[in-house]
């Protein structure tokens, strides 16, 4: 892909992101402060840890670059 | 352990759900003429609103006009603003014993803020959320409800 210049692949990937989170946030409401703490507490907390384990996991056996 | 694939399984639907409406946003993004939104007075024949909505308190009652309110109360006490007034009346049972039971279900409409604590807090389920959403009235009379319906009594199968 060194075709195209780094100076596009820049703007392109800022653009990319920037489009995807006027998308996200034009299509959704904002969350109310209980389904945030749902969301926080009941799902992206439990998904953390388990993360963590399994990264201690993967670090354990050599698994990495 | 059917709560623990529930779990999982709604996080996979969350995901669906917010992909479908990233679907919907995004054909719109592409072609801003076709109307995505709903068309409201014109299709109110039809409109059928989305499961998660809140419109009223609601008590269900199935085909035999029987209700799960045992009376306790505890909607009452968890109601932030006072909408909700458990009038109970105590019968005689055939047994000789004395049985709390509910002669009205008060529910003020015009003071709920539809925090949705008394459907989460009953221990048997016997309040949900209603869909309709049309309460403007002339009279703030007609926005308290009684929301037990007459000759209703209790189900049969739920223990105090």
């Amino acid at each position: 892909m060194d075709f195209i210049p780094p100076l596009f692949w820049y703007f392109g990937k800022t653009a990319f992101v920037i489009f995807m989170m006027m998308w996200f946030k034009w299509t959704f409401p904002r969350l109310r402060i209980d389904q945030l703490l749902t969301l926080e507490w009941k799902y992206l907390l439990p998904i953390n840890l388990v993360n963590i384990l399994l990264m201690a996991f993967v670090v354990l056996m050599g698994w990495h670059f | 352990m059917n709560s623990f694939f529930k779990y999982f399984t709604d996080i996979f639907y969350a995901i669906k759900s917010l992909l479908t409406g990233m679907k919907v946003t995004g054909r719109y993004f592409f072609s801003p003429w076709e109307i995505v939104t709903q068309q409201y007075p014109e299709n109110r024949k039809k409109l059928k609103m989305f499961d998660r909505f809140k419109g009223e308190v609601i008590m269900p009652h199935n085909e035999r006009n029987e209700h799960r309110c045992t009376g306790c109360g505890i909607c009452e006490t968890n109601c932030p603003n006072g909408s909700i007034e458990v009038v109970p009346v105590r019968i005689n049972m055939p047994d000789g014993k004395k049985k709390r039971i509910i002669d009205k279900h008060i529910y003020h409409l015009s003071m709920c803020t539809f925090c949705a604590l008394c459907i989460k807090t009953c221990p048997s389920d016997a309040l949900a959320w209603g869909q309709e959403f049309e309460h403007a009235v002339f009279d703030r009379t007609k926005l308290t409800k009684i929301l037990n319906q007459p000759g209703s009594s209790i189900t049969k199968d739920i223990e105090e």
